[in-house]
């Protein structure tokens, strides 16, 4: 059986052909599999740049931010912030955040639809929990506040508003508070809130303060370093109006009468060793003997496991009122 | 032919291929790490618990069981059962410190009549392995009920950790006799315990672990707890017919025991033992791992609650 | 157009495509990038890596199957793979025609006459399939303890065969095959009763070290294309490079000396397609007819296969180059066995065999006495993230070098015996070399493994998020400060470059601060101002103070008493802010350095080695991570907690 030579190159040339055909499958095949990347260039391309690096993460999808009221428009993409980079927004002032339990900030600028050059920037801070939100809130209120109804804690200024919805801590600011401009703003603070319904709206520790000679709004919580003293770590402070004086009065509630004493006697100390002098005790004087510290009286006193007193008020005399106020309220709450 | 021995062997290739194809990949199999006690038992619909007094194990047990809804209820065709007896002594069936090799012969028997692949008698003793499962007469009624033994050997044992526990917590496990298993039967003595209290169903969890447990000893109340976390049976069988009423858990005089010619069957383990400490003229709230289990939510101290189905049989 | 141009075609498209392929394994979506490029086809058709792993694992893991593409080709028509696909030996093809550009026919034929020697890759084969089928073994041997009855039966019921059989004394045929079988069956059952078999024998995954495809593929990207990047952008540097280069450079010189030396005497594969190639259907040979003799055949014959002669078909490579070459149309490529004859086995001896099964499985366990998997585990083998347990990772890894070429970062390095012989060529981290340290938003060293040595995890699996937060981010193992060099901890000097560089978020790196005198700290005061001092002494170096890192601090002055210097002269020093009372003359300070001082958080850390990278004691680094706490390995833990 032997094929002419022109046969057997005839197969020899079809064989060759459909093997060249195959090999151009193959590259097609190839060519058309590289349109479907792998996960890791998906991730790569996707990822966040290094927490090093000064660039917010652009458009990342956010829970915070709901959708927009309908007469605001982006005016630019959202921004996310995260503890390492917080800096990068607001500079010094996060420390602020940072020591309050920081855990995320999602900010936009929003603008008018209507007239898009007005615009304003919607600060979302998640604190992690109400009682850190409401602190930062505290630390940071304006003294031109005006009533805001919308949370419990809430206030607004003439070109801002701040409020408190659960955890979150939320500022709104413009430069051009026209009136479209702050009831937009207002809008979408209540969309906020309807969104983001808090569980525990209120903070009763707060109910511990006497309500006579309080300062409406002036109550405060500081979660770390309060009074420069690092182990106050959660102090509740409010104002007061006595005499013409402006009082802060304080409290910490502790685990147990023994960590409040020693906590009082740790302060006392402090306060000492950096200058402090005992001074005679006054009105009070079941409350111990103040101190005068930096020009100003400080009463420290425990009640159960409640440590509380007056910090920095301007004489001894209304020091001892509200540290009297303060100390009778607490003994009234604990007989309730 | 060439051409077909190609053939076949290309089918062969392709087929050894196609069959061990794996398209995920290894799991994180991590080296070391621990294993979890599979969830045993059922979801519960149906009576709960049943008390059947007579002097007979073989027949009180049937009539326990049956009133349960039979042991068909709890053991289908192919399951392949772990039988957690009470071999911890080397100890003759007739000081009651141990179960009865009756008892384990006949729920062996009705697990495989049932249709059970298998069924694995099991404990880690407390004194040396063979000899407690041969002086008690555990092995030979296993055997005979057609059973097999596990004894354990140093490689049986795998390091397991309880969520939110105290103390097994990377604690060797008696594992080797559950790979594949899909059934776990608890089979316990009435005992009185010097240091718990009680020996009864949740006790009985303790020969399932390994390495130095007497350390354990030190805080019972707590390790009987977190047993009775740890392990979760398809049925608990609490033999009352002999107590064991004082000095526990390893009596030794005859006077020790009293016939109380009770059985119980129960998938509530917490309500076993609360009844079960009845028998031994205490009370569940004197014993605290009793509490604490019932509080953790593992079952109910209240067994009047759960409609028990009370029974005799001659 | 003839068939041997086709066939230089298909080798110059398979040499492309796997150049092209190596190229482009870098992250990336250009174009020149990764993309969906499947990077790993030629491994996968490799049938070596399958059969490999899937006597190691008892799996054909994912894309693996393509091998049964080239198996079933390979059964049909013969070694078309060698001939035609494999990249290496297109390369050894180039090599040797150009050596033997200028040499007689004479010999040339010389070079391609057949050889004894290539039998050698046969048995290298045997060694290979062997050393991986120790775990198989094992299962096998457990089966008399399992059903011990059974066992008993077949132990005596052999013992009985494998006696009769000795004492009729059969030589050769079928039933001395049988009675080997027989009495390697009594010493299995024997074995299986007698002794713990995973104890007695291991399985090791080592064809990747012989098997070209991985060798070229680890050859391209370590070394040629090392090379080349190193001219374009940031050098990429391999350790151990020069062994990877002898044997691939090795293995290229040879062809000088005989053609396709590799292919003829060292390939496994090869060996492995000669097996599958006994039945096919269509083979190279010659027709009936008048053969003048003149050996034109050979001139060119790659695979030494003898196409004059009785032609060796396991040998022959389908080059189709006798096709070409024969003036008298004498060679055909069809049904019919060659009209001369063919030899048609490699002529491998019993005694060959079992000498080189033995060693293979002999092999594995012997080099695991050195308890490199036990309690003599090198913790300086940090492995890339998702890579599994070593034991395991050995029976997967074909040291193809994907993963290092992939890394981004380049710190993934063929280790050299760091982790014992087998470990020879696998991907350890190293991250001293390198642009930084392992990424923490990088998945792309699994996602390039092609026999899951490296798991392929998903982002949210490596940094144990999502579904993954219970179970924790993977760790590779833990950073350890090295007190003794690191700079704020030995020589009273302020950095925190590793703890600004801790990627992970809390960070795993923290520090603790602590004032410290400074060496000459201790100064008395010559003249005082509200902000500024004049110290005795001996001059300061100007400016050096000013850093933001020193104070001064006041002799019985309480805690916090002290003061940030601004900037400093020789004897003056100015400060930050004034005192509250000034110190008078006469009065000693202390000039302090305040450094803050690393620790580890090992809850936190993930070895991801980036402070190891950045840390500015460039030669033994104060900071390095080793394998503890390692996530593939619970007893490598570093705490008792799960």
């Amino acid at each position: 059986m032997s094929q002419s030579c022109n046969e057997r190159g005839g197969t020899e040339r079809w064989v060759g052909f459909v093997i060249l055909l195959c090999l151009a499958g193959i590259a097609a095949g190839v060519f058309i599999k590289q349109f479907s990347f792998n996960p890791a260039v998906f991730v790569a391309t996707a990822a966040a740049p290094a927490p090093a690096a000064s660039r917010p993460a652009a458009s990342a999808p956010n829970e915070s931010l709901p959708t927009l009221p309908p007469e605001l428009s982006a005016f630019s993409a959202p921004e996310t912030f995260t503890a390492d980079n917080l800096y990068d927004k607001i500079d010094g002032k996060a420390d602020l955040y940072l020591t309050a339990g920081f855990v995320g900030l999602q900010c936009q600028r929003l603008a008018l639809k209507a007239t898009n050059d007005v615009w304003m920037e919607w600060f979302v801070y998640d604190m992690g929990a109400l009682p850190q939100a409401f602190s930062v809130f505290s630390l940071q209120r304006r003294a031109e506040a005006q009533p805001l109804d919308l949370t419990p804690f809430a206030y607004q200024t003439q070109n801002s508003l701040y409020f408190v919805s659960g955890r979150y801590y939320v500022e709104a600011v413009t430069a051009m508070p026209t009136e479209p401009m702050m009831a937009a703003m207002r809008a979408m603070a209540r969309q906020f809130v309807a969104a983001h319904p808090p569980d525990a709206a209120e903070i009763p520790e707060l109910k511990l303060f006497p309500p006579e000679n309080l300062e409406a709004g002036s109550q405060g919580l500081q979660v770390a370093d309060a009074f420069g003293f690092d182990r106050f770590t959660n102090i509740f402070t409010a104002k007061y109006r006595v005499d013409n004086a402006e009082v802060l009065a304080f409290f910490e509630i502790t685990k147990t009468s023994a960590d409040a004493a020693t906590l009082r006697e740790a302060y006392r100390s402090f306060l000492l060793a950096n200058g402090g002098k005992e001074i005679e005790a006054g009105a009070a004087a079941s409350l111990g003997k103040p101190i005068n510290f930096m020009d100003g009286v400080e009463i420290i006193f425990a009640d159960g496991n409640v440590l509380a007193g007056v910090h920095a008020a301007p004489d001894a005399a209304s020091a001892a009122k509200v540290a009297q106020l303060l100390a009778d309220r607490l003994r009234k709450g604990k007989d309730e | 032919m060439r051409a077909a021995k190609a053939g076949a062997a290309i089918v062969a290739a392709g087929g050894v291929g196609l069959w061990l194809h794996d398209r995920k990949g290894p799991s994180a199999n991590v080296v070391g790490g621990t294993v979890t006690l599979p969830d045993f038992s059922l979801p519960s619909t149906g009576p709960k618990m049943s008390i059947v007094t007579g002097a007979d194990r073989v027949k009180t047990v049937n009539r326990a069981l049956a009133a349960l809804g039979g042991i068909e209820r709890f053991i289908k065709s192919g399951d392949r059962v772990v039988l957690k007896v009470n071999a911890a002594f080397a100890s003759p069936p007739a000081l009651s410190a141990t179960s009865h090799p009756d008892l384990v012969a006949e729920v062996a028997r009705l697990c495989l009549r049932a249709g059970a692949a298998s069924v694995i008698v099991t404990d880690n003793p407390i004194n040396d392995p063979q000899s407690c499962f041969t002086l008690t007469g555990i092995a030979r009624a296993a055997e005979s009920a057609g059973a097999k033994i596990t004894l354990p050997t140093p490689s049986s044992f795998k390091p397991t950790t309880l969520a939110d526990a105290a103390l097994i917590k990377n604690w060797p496990l008696l594992f080797e006799p559950f790979h594949g298993a899909t059934k776990l039967i608890g089979l316990a003595p009435v005992k009185d315990h010097h240091r718990s209290g009680a020996s009864l169903t949740m006790k009985n969890w303790y020969g399932l672990l390994g390495g130095r447990r007497n350390v354990f000893h030190q805080d019972i109340h707590t390790i009987i707890f977190e047993l009775a976390r740890l392990v979760r049976p398809t049925l608990v069988i609490l033999d009352g017919t002999t107590t064991m009423l004082t000095n526990g858990p390893t009596g030794g005089s005859l006077d020790d025991l009293k016939a109380t010619n009770t059985m119980i069957a129960s998938t509530d383990g917490v309500a076993a033992d609360a009844f079960g400490a009845t028998l031994l003229g205490k009370t569940a709230a004197s014993l605290p791992f009793i509490g604490k289990a019932a509080t953790a939510g593992l079952g109910t101290a209240d067994f009047e609650s759960l409609n028990l189905l009370r029974d005799h049989v001659d | 157009m003839s068939i041997v141009t086709v066939r230089r075609i298909a080798q110059i498209f398979f040499f492309s495509l796997f150049a092209w392929f190596c190229v482009v394994t870098t992250v990336g979506d250009h174009w020149w990038q990764l993309r969906g490029w499947p990077v790993n086809w030629l491994l996968q058709l490799d049938p070596l890596v399958a059969l490999g792993t899937l006597l190691t694992t008892r799996t054909v893991y994912a894309g693996l199957l393509w091998a049964l593409t080239t198996v079933a080709l390979t059964i049909l028509l013969g070694r078309f793979f060698c001939g035609w696909v494999c990249p290496f030996g297109a390369l050894h093809q180039f090599i040797g025609w150009l050596g033997r550009r200028r040499k007689k026919h004479a010999e040339r034929v010389a070079m391609n006459q057949y050889r004894n020697g290539q039998t050698i890759k046969y048995y290298i084969l045997i060694t290979m399939l062997a050393a991986a089928s120790g775990g198989l073994l094992a299962e096998l041997l457990q089966w008399p303890r399992e059903k011990p009855a059974v066992g008993l039966v077949v132990l005596v019921a052999s013992l009985a065969v494998t006696l009769w059989f000795a004492t009729r004394k059969v030589v050769d045929g079928w039933r001395k095959t049988a009675e080997w079988f027989v009495g390697l069956l009594f010493i299995g059952t024997a074995l299986g009763f007698l002794v713990r078999p995973e104890a007695l024998v291991a399985s090791s995954l080592q064809t990747g070290l012989l098997d070209p495809i991985p060798l070229i593929h680890r050859s391209m990207n370590l070394v040629i294309l090392a090379a080349f990047d190193g001219l374009a952008t940031a050098s990429r540097f391999y350790i151990a490079a020069w062994s990877i280069t002898a044997v691939f450079f090795a293995a290229l010189l040879l062809n000088l000396w005989i053609p396709r030396f590799y292919c003829r005497f060292v390939c496994p594969l090869g060996a492995l397609f000669g097996v599958l190639a006994h039945w096919t259907p269509l083979r190279i040979g010659k027709r009936q007819g008048e053969c003048s003799g003149c050996e034109l055949c050979e001139n060119n014959c790659e695979g030494a296969c003898d196409p004059f002669g009785k032609i060796h078909p396991h040998e022959c490579l389908l080059c189709m180059n006798c096709l070409r070459a024969c003036r008298q149309a004498q060679m055909t490529y069809g049904p019919r066995r060659s009209a001369v004859g063919e030899i048609p086995s490699p002529g491998l001896t019993r005694r060959g065999f079992l000498t080189a099964a033995v060693s293979g499985l002999a092999a594995v366990p012997a080099v695991r006495l050195a308890g490199l998997l036990n309690q003599n585990w090198n913790p300086g083998v940090v492995r890339p993230p998702g890579a599994l347990a070593e034991e395991d990772f050995l029976q997967r890894c074909i040291k193809c070098g994907q993963c290092m070429r992939a890394c981004p970062t380049n710190v993934i390095q063929p280790a050299t015996l760091k982790a014992g012989w087998e470990g020879l060529w696998t991907p350890i981290l190293n991250f001293r070399v390198g642009t930084s340290g392992c990424q923490l938003n990088c998945i792309a060293c699994g996602q390039v493994c092609p026999t899951a040595a490296i798991r392929s995890l998903s982002l949210d699996e490596k940094l144990g998020r999502g579904g993954f937060t219970e179970r924790g981010p993977i760790r590779m193992g833990t950073a350890f400060v090295d007190r003794g060099r690191c700079l704020p901890w030995a020589m009273d000097e302020p950095c925190i470059v590793c703890q600004e560089n801790c990627p992970v978020s809390p960070k795993a790196i923290y520090v603790r601060e602590e004032f410290q005198v400074v060496r000459d700290g201790a100064r008395t005061i010559t003249a005082a101002a509200a902000d500024s001092l004049t110290l005795d002494g001996a001059a300061l170096r100007p400016g050096r103070l000013g850093t933001g890192d020193y104070f001064v601090g006041l002799e019985n002055a309480a805690a916090g008493e002290r003061r940030l210097i601004a900037d400093n002269s020789g004897q003056d020093v100015k400060l930050a802010g004034p005192w509250t009372a000034a110190p008078a003359a006469g009065s000693r300070i202390f000039i302090e350095v305040r450094l803050q001082k690393p620790y580890i958080d090992p809850a936190r850390c993930t070895g991801c080695g980036v402070c190891e990278h950045e840390c500015p004691v460039n030669g033994l680094r104060a900071i390095r991570v080793s394998a503890e706490n390692e996530s593939r390995n619970k007893r490598h833990s570093l705490t008792t907690r799960a």
